[in-house]
């Protein structure tokens, strides 16, 4: 109980939105005493939730808030969750999540994911099942659960791969997903298969795919996800396949029609390879990725920007000290053209219709370090520092005005995050 | 100290071989034994059945597996996931690092796929929930068979 009045005079100090208010008041009547993993008095019946703030400052570009100069506490996450198991076949689930994240997320709360789940085929040695609802969408080793700090292995997620200005289009999907897990004398491989319609109803996917929000609007179509995984019978080694396929139209304003002379659609293609290999006290992490967006009458999106393969990357090692302390290093890297990798064919190709555009602007490398701190089951702190030399994943959102964005820039984050 | 002092002896005569070979090799020193000898016992409620082979322990101990065979519904019981005895259980039983098997259920919990063990703080209480609580399983340290719960042999 200490613990929740602690938490919850250390957030009053910040400055909230009455959505947040809302939400702390009803944590307060909703916390258990127990831990998450306690049963409650109705075993079948579960509830969680989490708590995250972080401190980001940097040096010369703003990220998720105004974060140059005193620093910003723009960025919050908080999310509870209620898990019933109706059957030992059949369970539902669904979590309520404010997130705060400068101008690209403004704390309203929203359904992170409701779904229900149902075990067709249940053996020790392999199974299979259907999902259905608003379901985390399944690609790479951290998607699912990137807004919650506890699943994360640091504050930010590799932003080459994990976007967070297109967080929502990301996240989750309103969809069917058929997922399946077969063990065999080499390892366990499990497979997840979606088809169903992205989030695009934010303007954050307009600011990622056309450059600036605009007066019309994305409108989702049927879309594609699947992702083998495959771990080893000793846990040493996880590796995973993941194939995106995002299918979006672009219904313009009034307004706009004249300058569309297409389909306003585009077709968004994701591939990522993903590797890790686990010791006691290390772990060896690597992803890497290639997209396509390819547009098909809209205006907004530049002919010589249409139709390229942007690449990314990221490796990442954490030495964990014991069950509280770890540190942690990565190097992440992000290329919108990988025919292009110093954006200086695309700047002249703009520059030559009289477009002035940023080399920089097409590419990213970030190098970090971090150190984690977990004081109790409960509660986890983080501080990491990040050396970026690139901007092409800097939310635009965030920095409007564009003279004053530089290409190298560093950012120190701190977190506080809180379970129950 | 005596692992560097192994190494520093053997690279003098192996220093013809390809310098990744050699350090694949000190790598595979951090690599954790597992040991036949195992401090826990695996415990289960009276009408589950005797025998479990270790995949199907990983694959109860992942949440993957929800009911027996005769339909009653699995319920997981881990004693505290930072404590001893959970450590050996992970490394030994399972073959699974402890931090792995915590961001499993981590992963389960916060995408609505599924849930996280019960944790019990005592041997006393898991023996008790257990007992209690049809199609439980548990672990504790090597002792006899408390009464009311069963013992199962890992093949």
């Amino acid at each position: 109980m200490l613990l929740k009045w602690r938490c919850l005079l250390v957030l009053k100090k910040l400055t909230l939105s009455k959505w947040h208010c809302i939400i702390y008041l009803s944590l307060q009547l909703l916390l258990l005493p127990d831990s998450v993993y306690a049963a409650s008095k109705f075993s079948n019946v579960h509830m969680s939730g989490f708590i995250m703030q972080s401190y980001i400052k940097t040096e010369n570009n703003n990220f998720l808030g105004s974060s140059v100069g005193k620093g910003s506490l723009g960025y919050t996450e908080i999310g509870i969750n209620g898990f019933v198991k109706v059957s030992p076949r059949l369970q539902f689930a669904s979590q309520l999540l404010s997130r705060r994240a400068g101008k690209t997320d403004d704390g309203k709360p929203r359904v992170d994911f409701a779904l229900l789940d149902y075990r067709l085929i249940d053996k020790s040695n392999y199974g299979l099942g259907l999902r259905m609802g608003r379901v985390k969408n399944p690609f790479g080793f951290y998607n699912e659960t990137r807004d919650v700090s506890f699943t994360r292995e640091n504050i930010i997620l590799p932003q080459s791969i994990y976007f967070e200005r297109t967080r929502d289009l990301s996240v989750s999907s309103d969809a069917m997903h058929v997922y399946g897990h077969k063990q065999t004398t080499i390892g366990l491989f499990n497979g997840t298969f979606v088809v169903g319609m992205p989030r695009v109803t934010d303007e954050n996917t307009e600011y990622a795919l056309l450059g600036d929000s605009k007066s019309g609007e994305f409108v989702a179509k049927p879309s594609l996800i699947g992702r083998v995984r495959f771990e080893s019978n000793d846990s040493r080694i996880t590796g995973a396949f993941s194939h995106v396929r995002l299918f979006l139209d672009y219904d313009p304003a009034e307004s706009e029609a004249p300058s569309f002379n297409g389909n306003g659609e585009v077709d968004f293609k994701m591939n990522i390879f993903s590797l890790k290999y686990n010791l006691m006290r290390w772990s060896f992490v690597g992803e890497y990725a290639q997209r396509k967006v390819k547009s098909d009458g809209i205006a907004y999106i530049p002919s010589d920007a249409n139709n390229k393969t942007g690449e990314s990357f990221y490796v990442q090692s954490i030495f964990r000290f014991n069950h509280k302390w770890n540190v942690i290093a990565r190097y992440d890297v992000l290329y919108a053209d990988k025919e292009d990798r110093d954006g200086m064919k695309f700047t002249k190709l703009l520059l030559a219709k009289q477009v002035a555009v940023k080399n920089y602007s097409r590419y990213a490398k970030d190098i970090m370090l971090g150190v984690q701190f977990k004081m109790s089951r409960y509660w986890m702190s983080r501080l990491e520092l990040h050396s970026v030399d690139g901007t092409a994943w800097l939310p635009k959102q965030d920095n409007a005005d564009e003279s004053m964005i530089e290409r190298k820039w560093k950012m120190l984050n701190y977190s506080m995050s809180y379970r129950f | 100290m005596q692992y560097i002092g192994f190494y520093k002896m053997h690279f003098s005569y192996c220093s013809r071989f390809p310098k990744w070979i050699l350090i694949l090799w000190v790598l595979s020193l951090c690599l954790s034994v597992s040991s036949k000898a195992y401090s826990n016992d695996i415990i289960v409620h009276s009408g589950v059945e005797k025998k479990l082979s270790r995949n199907t322990l990983r694959s109860i101990y992942s949440m993957r597996l929800q009911s027996w065979d005769d339909g009653v519904g699995v319920t997981v019981f881990i004693l505290d996931p930072v404590g001893e005895s959970h450590r050996k259980f992970c490394l030994e039983t399972l073959s699974i690092f402890p931090y792995q098997l915590q961001r499993v259920w981590d992963v389960l919990v916060f995408s609505g796929t599924g849930q996280a063990p019960v944790v019990v703080e005592t041997e006393q209480e898991m023996i008790a929930r257990v007992k209690s609580t049809p199609g439980a399983i548990g672990y504790v340290t090597k002792m006899e068979v408390p009464a009311g719960v069963k013992k199962i042999n890992v093949e």
